[in-house]
């Protein structure tokens, strides 16, 4: 009978606080948006399963959670503590992503840089609610929109709030369709969402291999502690263009980048037990970044307003949003909301370039971000 | 700040232990990180722009000299067909090629 006992006692059912309960029901409401809303499918679902894996109450003595040392969960979170998985994420996205857009038409390049405003501006923010220097860089680059870069610089700063930030980061990315198109209308005239822009010309296979190389150099020399991202991104890209190391670059893409979301969504799911997840500092994450997207966007179309101040050929503001570094959802966004104005304006293409221009100045933010606050 | 117990009430009342202050940007440097870090992305991507924009005219001075290299076109299991592809195409192929035969 005591044995019976002893079992019931040690059973997730006794053991379950009602922070327990909350995360189970914020695992089950991302698989459900998941799968019913297909909101970052491909994201939620692994991160809503592993919250729910790991707020089942762990038995004392046996090394099951993501945090006991030995786990399986352990090890496998090690690529997420020690920032393994963002850079390979990085190297499949150089291999999927084509540079064209943004080659063609370089002045939209500015347009990302001008997005990560929000990474500032939300760190000020996160300083004045009292984080300190290093949690709040951590917690400004959720406006990057870039989630593998809000896992790597956090792993580096502030790993007691990896969890936080990493659901915020990718929580929002899913909402971007939420977030961005009020916004965009409120600081654009319907006019300006008329705008058609010229198409883009048409660029040379030499250009795209150059570009991974130079591109690379500039940033890494400016920044060095982009290196690992930018390099990957970059590399990745490389292996893409090149034209022979076809079987590489697909693996990158593909398997690769498929086995690493899925270890990563599972085991920052799993990183979400309410005894470290439920504070105060979360809450504060979670305002933080949705102001950080809704920031990054609004500087965005700004500036692209601003640069319209000095062009003759115009640039549709709308194409700003897409600066925000959620690739390919914003410039998605961008398609969605000016066809909606317009259906026969297509946007997408042109969007792209500030899109893959906002994945590099994300990951140089971070590297500045790194170099700075490690100190 | 962190909540010992998990009480989702308490968790609410913790939310006033956060110290808001504008002295906490100052201290953290937080202006000036965030100016230089702005300065910074903005030179890095301008310079790439700057590249990306030489970067044609660059090229018409060097092809002359160095003219584009075609790539041989280096096919791959993964990359397009596969290998039960090409048995079925070769198939439909021989077949078609017996057809037409056949009506000679």
């Amino acid at each position: 009978m005591n044995i019976l006992h002893d079992f019931l006692y040690t059973t997730g059912i006794a053991n379950m606080q009602s922070g327990n309960l909350v995360m189970v029901g914020i695992g089950l409401l991302f698989i459900g948006l998941a799968i019913r809303k297909d909101y970052e499918p491909l994201l939620l679902l692994p991160i809503g399963f592993g919250s729910i894996v790991g707020n089942i109450p762990p038995i004392a003595g046996m090394a099951v959670g993501v945090y006991d040392e030995g786990s399986v969960l352990n090890y496998i979170y090690y690529g997420v503590s020690q920032g393994i998985f963002p850079p390979l994420i990085f190297l499949g996205i150089g291999a999927m992503t084509d540079f064209s857009t943004m080659l063609s038409n370089p002045r939209l390049v500015l347009l990302g840089a001008a997005a990560q405003l929000g990474i500032f501006l939300t760190l000020i923010g996160a300083l004045y609610l009292g984080f300190t220097p290093s949690e709040a860089g951590a917690i400004g680059i959720i406006g990057g929109a870039d989630g593998p870069t809000a896992i790597f610089l956090s792993a580096k700063l502030a790993p007691h709030l990896l969890g936080a930030i990493a659901i915020a980061a990718y929580s929002y990315m899913a909402l971007v369709p939420v977030i961005q198109p009020p916004i965009m209308k409120l600081l654009t005239t319907r006019k300006e969402r008329l705008i058609r822009m010229a198409p883009p010309r048409n660029v040379s296979q030499r250009e795209k291999i150059i570009f991974p190389i130079a591109g690379f150099l500039i940033c890494a020399l400016v920044a060095p502690g982009a290196i690992t991202l930018i390099g990957m991104l970059f590399f990745g890209n490389l292996l893409k263009e090149s034209g022979v190391t076809e079987r590489l670059a697909n693996t990158a893409r593909t398997a690769l980048i498929d086995i690493v979301t899925i270890l990563l969504g599972f085991s920052v799911g799993c990183s979400t037990q309410a005894q470290t997840f439920l504070t105060s500092e979360s809450m504060a994450i979670f305002s933080l970044g949705a102001a950080s997207f809704a920031v990054a966007t609004a500087c965005g179309v700004l500036f692209a307003k601003f640069m319209n101040l000095f062009l003759k050929e115009k640039i549709n503001p709308l194409v700003g949003a897409a600066g925000v570094s959620a690739v390919p959802d914003s410039a998605r966004v961008v398609q969605m909301v000016g066809q909606s104005e317009d259906p026969q304006n297509f946007l997408l293409m042109h969007a792209m370039a500030p899109n893959v221009a906002g994945v590099i100045g994300s990951a140089v933010a971070a590297g500045i971000l790194w170099s700075v606050l490690v100190r | 700040m962190m909540l010992q117990n998990a009480n989702i009430t308490d968790w609410v009342f913790s939310m006033f232990n956060l110290q808001f202050s504008h002295q906490n940007i100052i201290n953290g440097q937080g202006f000036e990180l965030a100016v230089a870090g702005m300065i910074i992305v903005f030179v890095v991507l301008a310079t790439v722009s700057l590249f990306i924009t030489l970067m044609p005219k660059i090229l018409d001075k060097i092809n002359p000299y160095l003219p584009e290299h075609k790539h041989r076109n280096v096919e791959t299991p993964i990359a397009g067909i596969n290998s039960d592809d090409k048995a079925t195409i070769a198939a439909i192929c021989y077949v078609f090629h017996q057809y037409t035969e056949s009506k000679k």
